[in-house]
């Protein structure tokens, strides 16, 4: 099954020539990109900041499962060293940007990739292309070789993968950038909640 | 949670295999449902033309001095046909030549043995009866390289070859090859000497032309 398999793919990569291989690496690295990234960017729980907040406050909930988890079990700690004298804005914002550089980790390989992957795919088609109506010209007029339609059905296969590539990869992307826009928004969020928190308990004390 | 661990890495390398498995998988299908086979190319067959082989012609042979005395004419020992011995090696010396005055039956000995003749000593040439096409080597077609090879064959009482030796080619290594693999599909006439079948050394040239 798999020997057949191989054999297959061994020939749908010999039919489109040598700009197949790039596009399968392409495909590699793109996949790769895609797979971290849906790993990292796993929120934890499906609460709310504040009700995630809360349950941390009342150590009902110890567990850091994602990313917002230990977000806020990272920002409460600071706060807590910190004590309440001085606002902990900056700390926390110099505390979340190894978060927000990690939702973004290896957005821009997979927007690149995609981009690239059908530009490569119609490069393929016009090397083929060039090759079609090189051996056209050198054909003689009773050979029964030369024919141009296969060469140009040959020349397309690439196109044809690199267009395969690129439609799961911007799909999938799309909806990995609109998970990490909105846990961007989230840690925003949490500095905020934690920060009025801060300064009322200050205003309480004086 | 800052240093992605190495199990998001696993991960995201499990991913990165099915994803390409996907791919490929989706590519593939797609074409086997349009039905889409790759169109083998068509073989396309060389040109090639039999060149008859000139015959050197023989040198005058000097003519001996008449002298007064007795004319007791040394005759030349007889060379030994070397032809068959040096099987498909074409000298260039007269001496061994085959129609030079050495080669009579008592040398040649009996037919029925398994003696190999070139084609000059035999009486009818072998021909070609069936020829199989050859394929035209891609990267000669490619950039558009024409020549010849030159051949000698070991063609047996049948017609068949049984072997090939490549004498000269130009240009040198490119069509070698194809020729010998494309030769030992042939089959010919047998070559005739005194009016029996015979096994025999013959050359064959075959160009290759692009028309």
């Amino acid at each position: 099954m798999l020997s057949l398999y191989l054999e297959g793919f061994f020939d749908y990569m010999q039919s489109g020539g040598l700009v197949m291989w790039p596009l399968f690496f392409t495909a590699m690295f793109l996949w790769f990109g895609l797979g971290f990234r849906f790993h990292t960017l796993k929120r934890g729980s499906k609460k709310s900041v504040r009700t995630l907040i809360r349950k941390y406050r009342e150590n009902k909930r110890i567990a850091t499962k994602g990313l917002i988890d230990s977000a806020i079990v990272d920002a409460m700690k600071i706060i807590d060293e910190n004590g309440y004298a001085v606002s902990p804005r900056k700390l926390l914002d110099d505390r979340f940007y190894g978060y927000q550089k990690q939702l973004k980790q290896y957005s821009r390989l997979v927007m690149t990739l995609v981009v690239i992957a059908p530009l490569i795919g119609l490069l393929g088609t016009v090397v083929g292309m060039i090759e079609t109506f090189d051996s056209l010209a050198s054909a003689s007029l009773f050979s029964q070789s030369g024919g141009i339609a296969g060469g140009i059905s040959q020349a397309l296969f690439t196109t044809q993968l690199g267009l395969v590539v690129a439609v799961p990869g911007v799909i999938i992307g799309r909806l990995l950038d609109r998970r990490a826009n909105t846990m961007e928004l989230e840690l925003e969020q949490i500095i905020d909640i934690l920060c009025t928190e801060v300064n009322e308990k200050v205003s309480h004390e004086v | 949670m800052l240093r992605p661990n190495w199990s998001t890495y696993l991960k995201a390398a499990v991913w990165m295999v099915f994803g390409v498995a996907f791919v490929f998988t989706t590519v593939i299908m797609m074409n086997e449902a349009g039905g889409i086979h790759e169109t083998k190319k068509k073989e396309a067959a060389a040109n090639f033309e039999i060149q008859k082989m000139v015959k050197p012609k023989p040198k005058p042979k000097p003519k001996p001095k008449p002298k007064p005395k007795k004319a007791e004419v040394k005759r030349a020992a007889p060379t030994p046909s070397l032809s068959s011995s040096l099987g498909g090696i074409d000298t260039g010396l007269d001496a061994f030549m085959s129609d030079d005055a050495g080669m009579d039956d008592a040398l040649l000995g009996d037919v029925n043995k398994d003696v190999v003749m070139t084609g000059e000593s035999v009486d009818v040439a072998p021909k070609p009866a069936q020829r199989s096409a050859m394929e035209y080597p891609k990267a000669a077609r490619k950039n558009g390289v024409t020549g010849y090879v030159l051949m000698n064959l070991l063609i047996s009482k049948e017609g068949q070859v049984e072997k090939v030796k490549v004498l000269e080619s130009e240009p040198a290594g490119v069509f070698d090859e194809t020729a010998e693999a494309g030769v030992m599909g042939w089959s010919f006439t047998p070559a005739q000497y005194q009016g029996q079948n015979v096994k025999v050394w013959a050359k064959q040239k075959i160009r290759f032309d692009l028309q």
